[in-house]
C-alpha cells in the first residue's frame, strides 16, 4: 500500500502544480465569457478540465518511455499493478483537486453558490476523465511502443500485405461501425447504445494497456503485441455481438410483434400490411412492417425501409418496397451509380429488384439515405410500368423497356395530388402547379412511354387550395377533391367529372363550408361523405351524378367516415369528450345504424388517402379489418364477434 | 610510529592495469620495493584494502588478495581491529627458500638483459646501481 | 559471498522483428566479481542489461538472478539490487528529495543515513530539481540512490559516459569503497576500458550478436600479454554496426 501511495504521490508532484493552476483559470473562464457575451457553463469547464486531467496522467506512461524513464519504475521491487493503481490513486486526487480548483475560482469570480456541489458531476464529466486517461494511455503507450523498423524491408511483401491488411482492416471497420450505425439508425434513436458502445472501447482500451504493460513492462514487443491481442479480441467479440445483435433486433419474426399501429389492406381484400412494434429496439424507432395473409392467419415480413412502402397494384398482384439493406454502404453505392434498393414481387412470388429512374440518384442527400430515396412506386396493373415519384419529381420505368421519360411536370413546381392508371395505360394525374391560380387542379394523362401529358381538365378546387386532397374513383373517371383553408374547419368537398362522355357537369359542389369533411366513393358508384357542420355530424349520401340522396344526423361528438366495410354499409368512427368510443356501421341506403363496436376504429380511414387501388374492396377481408389498442382484429361479419388476428394469439 | 605520508600511493606503487602483468603482483612488487628501499619499515602502517583500492582505483578484491600474500610471505601482519602493518620482525625465509627466490629473480633479470642485447658487464653494472640507491634510501630515511 | 553465480545468463537471445542482436549467449557471474559486459555501439549490451532486470523479456533463453528467472520474479529481485543507468532515469521535473522519498517507500533495507551522507558529500542540494543538476551531480546522484538499499547486485549502464574527470573520480571513490565494505556483485558495461581495467575481474565481450570473449581478465592479459584495450580492440576488429 506503502509503494502505491509512493507512486500516487510521485505522479501528483510531476503534474500538481500544472493541473492546479491550469484549474484555477479555467474556472475563470465561465465569468470572462459572460463579460464578453457568451455563455459558457460551469459544467462544461469542469468536463473539460476533468478531461485533460485525464489525458495528462495517462499520457505519462507512454512518455515514461519515450523519455528512457521506463527503468526508474520497473526496475525497482514495484509491482506492476501497483504501479498502475497508484497513477490511477493520483488520477482521481488530481480530478478532484481540479474539480475543486474550478469550482473555487468560479465561485470566487461569478459569486454563483449553485455549482459548488459534487451533485453537478454527471456520468459526462466521468466519462470525459475516463476517456482522457484511456485514449492517451492506449495512444502513448502505442507510440511507445513502436519497434524499430526491420533494417531489410521486402518491398514485394509490403506491396502484398500492406494492401491486404487495409482491406482487412477497413472490412471489420465498415462491418462494425455499420452495423452498429444500421441497429442505430433503425431500431435505437436514443444515445444509450452509443454511449454504451463507446464506452465499451474505452473500457477496452485501458484493459488493453493494463494487459500490455502487466505482460510487458519495457519490453516494446512485448507492449505492443499484448495491446493488439487485446483490442483485436474486442474487435472480434464486438463484431460477433453487432452481427448477432443486428440479425436479432432487425429481423424479427411475426411471433415478436407487440402493438399494431398501421393497417393497409391489399387491393384484393386479401392481405394487409401493418407496421408493428415488436418485442426489441426502441417502440418509436423500430417498426417493422409484416405482410398478414388474411385467410390463414399467417404472418411474414416484409424488409423494407421505414415509408419504403409498401406500394401495390391496383390488382394487388404486383408488390414493390424500398429494402432495408444497411444505409450504411448506400452513399458508395449511389456513387457507384449503383444498385437500387427497390424490390418488385409480381404474382408468382418472384422478388426482383427494380431499377429506379436515374434522377433518383441526383446529387446526395444525407436524409435521402435513412427514409428511402423515392417518395411511391406505383405499379400498373399489369406490373411492367412503375410510376416513381421522388422530390416533386417523376419518372416511368418499365421493366420490359428499361427507363423511362421523367415527366416534365412544369412550369414552376408542381405537386402531384393524386395519381391513377387507367385502362389505356397512361398514368391520370392531378396537379396543383405554383404560379397557375392558387386553387387551380389540374388533371393530366401523362404517356409512360414518351412523358407527355395530356391535359384532360383543370377545376378551381374553391378557397385556397391548401390540404388538397384528391380521390379517384376505381377507373379514374371521377375524381373528388376536398380542400381548405388555413385549417379544415372551413373545407369543401367537389365532385369532378373527367370522362366527356358522361354528360354531367364538370364539377359539382358537393360540401361547402364543412367542417373536416371525409367522402368517399362506394362500390356501386354513390358518394358518401361526413361532414361536421356547427358541431353536428352529418352523413350525406350523393347520387353518382352528385346528387344528394339523404342526410343522416350522427348525433353528438365526433365523427369521421372510414370507409365502406360491407357493401353498403360504411364505418364511422364515433368519440367525443364523454362518449365511448366506438366504431359505427351505417347503411347508407336506409340511414340506420346496423352495428356498433366499441373502443374499435376501422384502417380503412386512413387508408383512403392513398387511393382507390389501394382500398380493399368492402365486404372483403381486408376491408372489415378493426383497430383497437395495438391489436387487429377482423370482423367476420356484421353481426359477429371481431377476432384477434395480431398480435398473433398465443398458442397454449 | 612514522609522521604520516602526505604523498598519495598511486605515485609510491606504481600500478599500471594496462600492464598486462596482473595488479595484485604489480601491488606485492611495489610494497616490496618500498620496503627494501626503507620508505617502508617495520612498523609502518599500510593503507587498507579500502583506501588503497580507492586511491588506485582497482577491485579490493585484487588488493586484498595482493596483502594477503605479502602476509602469508610474512612482509605484513594483520593487527585486530587496527589495520594493516609492515612486520616488526623481518621475515624468516630458510636458506633453500632465499636461493630459490634469488634465483628466479636473477633468472628474470638475466633473461631481459640477455633478450635486450646486454653484455654481463652491463648487466652487472645495473644491478649494482640498483643495490646502492636501495640502500642510500635506507641511509637517507635516518634511521 | 558464495562462489554461487549470482547472475546466470542462459541461451538468451533478443530479436527485434528481424534484427537478431543478441544470439544465444550464456555467461554467468560468481558473487562478489565484477563482470564487465562490452562491446560496440550498438551491440545488444543495453538490451541484454534490460534483460537482466527484468524489464524486458530475452525472446528465447532466460536470466536467472539469486537463482530465480528475473523476468518472473522480477519485484522481488529487485528489491535486493540496483541499477545506475546510462542517464538519470528519475523525472526531471521532481525535486532530489522527493525522488529520494520515492526510494524509501520501495525498498525496506533503505539506508537512509548514508544517502543524505553521500549526497552532502557530492554537492547535490534535496531541494534542487533533478533537471536542474549538472551531468556529473546527476551520475553521482544516480548512484547514491543506487547504493541506498545496499544492494547485492549492482548494475550499472556506462556509469560514467560524458562526466569530466573529478566527477568521475568521485564516482569510482564511491564505488570502489561500496565493493570494499560489502563486497557487491557488479555487471557494467562501459567505454571506459582503461578505467575499469584494474576493477573487472571478468570480460565479456560482445561480438556480432555473440559473446565472443568471455573469461578473467587477468588471465586473458597474461596469455595474450595485451591491456583490455587492446584485447577489446582485436576482437571487435572491423565490426563496427550501424547503432
Amino acid at each position: 500500500m506503502n509503494k502505491i501511495l509512493a507512486v500516487a504521490l510521485l505522479d501528483i508532484r510531476r503534474l500538481g502544480f500544472g493541473v492546479l493552476s491550469g484549474a484555477l483559470i479555467a474556472g475563470l473562464v465561465p465569468a470572462l465569457s459572460r463579460g464578453v457575451g457568451g455563455n459558457v457553463p460551469a459544467d462544461f469547464i469542469v468536463m473539460m478540465a476533468l478531461g485533460v486531467v485525464g489525458l495528462a496522467v495517462g499520457g505519462n506512461f507512454g512518455t515514461d518511455f519515450t523519455d528512457g524513464r521506463a527503468s526508474f519504475f520497473f526496475a525497482r521491487p514495484l509491482q506492476t499493478p501497483a504501479l498502475i493503481l497508484g497513477r490511477c490513486l493520483a488520477l482521481v486526487v488530481l480530478a478532484t483537486a481540479a474539480f475543486v480548483a474550478v469550482m473555487s475560482s468560479h465561485w470566487l469570480s461569478t459569486s454563483d453558490r449553485t455549482h459548488w456541489d459534487f451533485f453537478i458531476l454527471t456520468w459526462w464529466h466521468l466519462a470525459a476523465l475516463g476517456t482522457g486517461f484511456s485514449l492517451s494511455l492506449a495512444g502513448s503507450l502505442n507510440v511507445a511502443s513502436r519497434v524499430r523498423g526491420d533494417r531489410s524491408p521486402n518491398r514485394l511483401r509490403d506491396a502484398i500485405l500492406i494492401p491486404v491488411r487495409l482491406t482487412l482492416y477497413l472490412s471489420a471497420f465498415i462491418l462494425v461501425f455499420g452495423l452498429f450505425a444500421d441497429i442505430l439508425v433503425r431500431a435505437y434513436q436514443s444515445p444509450t447504445p452509443m454511449k454504451l458502445f463507446a464506452g465499451s472501447w474505452v473500457v477496452g482500451l485501458f484493459i488493453a494497456s493494463v494487459v500490455a504493460i502487466v505482460a510487458g513492462r519495457a519490453d516494446r514487443i512485448r507492449i505492443s503485441r499484448f495491446q493488439s491481442l487485446v483490442v483485436y479480441t474486442q474487435l472480434g467479440l464486438t463484431s460477433a455481438f453487432l452481427v448477432g445483435a443486428w440479425t436479432y433486433i432487425l429481423h424479427p419474426g411475426p411471433a415478436a410483434i407487440q402493438r399494431v399501429l398501421f393497417v393497409q389492406g391489399s387491393p384484393d381484400g386479401s392481405s394487409a400490411f401493418v407496421q408493428t412494434t415488436v418485442d426489441r429496439g426502441d417502440p418509436g424507432t423500430l417498426n417493422p412492417v409484416f405482410v398478414l395473409d388474411l385467410a390463414s392467419g399467417q404472418a411474414r415480413r416484409l424488409n423494407s425501409d421505414p415509408w419504403g412502402g409498401p406500394w401495390l397494384s391496383s390488382d394487388g398482384r404486383t408488390l414493390v418496397w424500398s429494402e432495408a439493406t444497411p444505409f450504411f454502404f448506400r452513399p458508395i453505392w449511389r456513387l457507384l451509380g449503383g444498385a437500387t434498393t427497390l424490390r418488385v414481387r409480381d404474382g408468382s412470388g418472384d422478388v426482383q429488384p427494380l431499377s429506379m429512374p436515374s434522377g433518383v440518384n441526383d446529387g446526395f442527400k444525407p436524409s435521402a439515405i435513412f427514409g428511402g430515396m423515392v417518395d411511391s412506386v406505383q405499379p400498373s396493373p399489369q406490373g411492367d410500368v412503375f410510376a416513381v415519384q421522388w422530390e416533386r419529381r417523376l419518372a416511368f420505368f418499365s421493366r420490359s423497356r428499361g427507363e423511362g421519360p421523367e415527366v416534365k411536370l412544369g412550369p414552376g413546381k408542381a405537386r402531384l395530388r393524386g395519381s391513377a392508371f387507367i385502362a389505356s395505360g397512361d398514368l391520370r394525374v392531378a396537379l396543383v402547379r405554383e404560379g397557375a391560380s392558387p386553387s387551380l387542379v389540374e388533371f393530366f394523362d401523362i404517356d409512360p412511354n414518351s412523358g407527355t401529358l395530356k391535359p384532360i381538365d383543370s377545376v378551381e378546387a374553391g378557397e385556397r387550395r391548401n390540404l388538397t386532397r384528391v380521390q379517384f374513383n376505381s377507373n379514374a373517371t371521377l375524381a373528388l377533391l376536398t380542400s381548405s383553408g388555413a385549417n379544415m374547419a372551413r373545407a369543401s368537398v367537389t365532385l369532378v367529372s373527367l370522362d366527356t362522355a358522361a354528360g354531367f357537369p364538370r364539377a359539382t359542389t358537393l360540401l361547402t363550408d364543412a367542417a373536416s369533411p371525409r367522402a368517399i366513393f362506394l362500390a356501386d358508384g354513390r358518394i358518401a361523405a361526413v361532414s361536421g357542420v356547427r358541431d353536428q355530424s352529418v352523413l350525406k349520401v350523393f347520387s353518382p351524378t352528385g346528387q344528394p340522396v339523404r342526410d343522416t344526423a350522427l348525433g353528438e361528438g365526433v365523427s369521421s367516415l372510414d370507409g365502406e366495410m360491407f357493401p353498403g354499409l360504411v364505418a364511422i368512427d364515433h368519440s367525443g369528450s364523454g362518449i365511448r368510443r366506438e366504431l359505427v356501421l351505417l347503411d347508407c341506403t336506409t340511414g340506420s345504424a346496423v352495428r356498433r363496436v366499441p373502443e374499435m376504429r376501422s384502417p380503412l380511414g386512413i387508408a383512403a388517402i392513398l387511393g382507390p387501388g389501394q382500398i380493399p374492396p368492402p365486404g372483403t377481408a381486408g376491408a372489415r379489418l378493426l383497430q383497437s389498442d395495438g391489436k387487429l382484429f377482423e370482423l367476420p361479419s356484421v353481426t359477429a364477434e371481431p377476432r384477434l388476428l395480431l398480435p398473433l394469439p398465443k398458442t397454449e | 610510529m612514522t609522521p604520516p605520508r602526505t604523498e598519495p600511493w598511486t605515485s609510491r606503487i606504481p600500478v599500471q592495469p594496462a600492464d598486462p602483468r596482473p595488479i595484485w603482483s604489480q601491488i606485492e612488487e611495489g610494497l616490496r620495493r618500498l620496503l627494501a628501499s626503507s620508505a617502508l619499515v617495520p612498523g609502518d602502517a599500510v593503507p587498507s584494502v579500502r583506501d588503497l583500492a580507492t586511491d588506485l582505483r582497482i577491485n579490493p578484491a585484487t588488493v586484498s588478495k595482493a596483502y594477503q600474500r605479502l602476509v602469508g610471505a610474512g612482509l605484513l601482519e594483520v593487527r585486530r581491529g587496527d589495520g594493516t602493518y609492515v612486520s616488526a620482525a623481518p621475515p624468516l625465509v630458510r636458506k633453500s627458500e632465499q636461493a630459490r627466490v634469488i634465483r628466479q629473480a636473477a633468472m628474470n633479470f638475466a633473461s631481459h638483459a640477455i633478450t635486450h642485447g646486454a653484455e654481463l658487464a652491463t648487466a652487472q653494472g645495473a644491478l649494482e646501481l640498483a643495490w646502492n640507491e636501495l640502500s642510500n634510501n635506507e641511509e637517507g630515511a635516518g634511521r | 559471498m558464495t562462489s554461487q553465480s549470482v547472475v546466470r545468463v542462459e541461451n538468451a537471445s533478443v530479436r527485434y522483428n528481424k534484427d537478431l542482436v543478441v544470439d544465444s549467449v550464456s555467461f554467468e557471474v560468481a558473487g562478489g566479481s565484477v563482470f564487465a559486459l562490452l562491446g560496440r555501439n550498438g551491440a545488444g549490451k543495453s538490451s541484454l542489461i534490460r534483460c537482466l532486470l527484468g524489464l524486458q523479456r530475452p525472446t528465447t533463453g532466460r536470466v536467472l538472478v539469486f537463482g530465480e528467472d528475473v523476468w518472473k520474479h522480477r519485484a522481488r529481485l529487485m528489491a535486493r539490487s540496483a541499477y545506475v543507468p546510462e542517464a538519470c532515469d528519475a523525472p526531471g521535473q521532481l525535486r532530489v528529495r522527493d525522488i529520494v522519498a520515492f526510494h524509501r517507500s520501495m525498498y525496506a533495507t533503505w539506508n537512509e543515513g548514508a544517502v543524505r551522507e553521500r549526497l552532502n558529500r557530492f554537492g547535490v542540494s534535496e531541494s534542487a530539481a533533478v533537471s536542474a543538476l549538472s551531468k556529473g551531480q546527476r551520475a553521482l546522484f544516480t548512484l547514491a540512490l543506487a547504493l541506498g538499499n545496499r544492494p547485492e547486485l549492482l548494475v550499472l549502464d556506462d556509469p560514467t559516459l560524458g562526466l569530466d574527470v573529478v566527477a568521475r573520480n568521485d564516482f569510482f571513490s564511491d564505488f570502489i569503497g561500496e565493493l570494499a565494505d560489502r563486497g557487491t556483485t557488479v555487471i557494467l558495461t562501459t567505454h571506459d576500458l582503461a578505467g575499469v581495467e584494474g576493477i573487472a575481474d571478468r570480460v565479456g565481450i560482445l561480438q556480432g550478436a555473440h559473446l565472443a570473449l568471455d573469461g578473467d581478465v587477468e588471465q586473458l592479459k597474461m596469455e595474450r600479454g595485451q591491456s583490455l584495450e587492446q584485447i577489446f580492440t582485436e576482437v571487435t576488429k572491423g565490426s563496427g554496426r550501424k547503432s
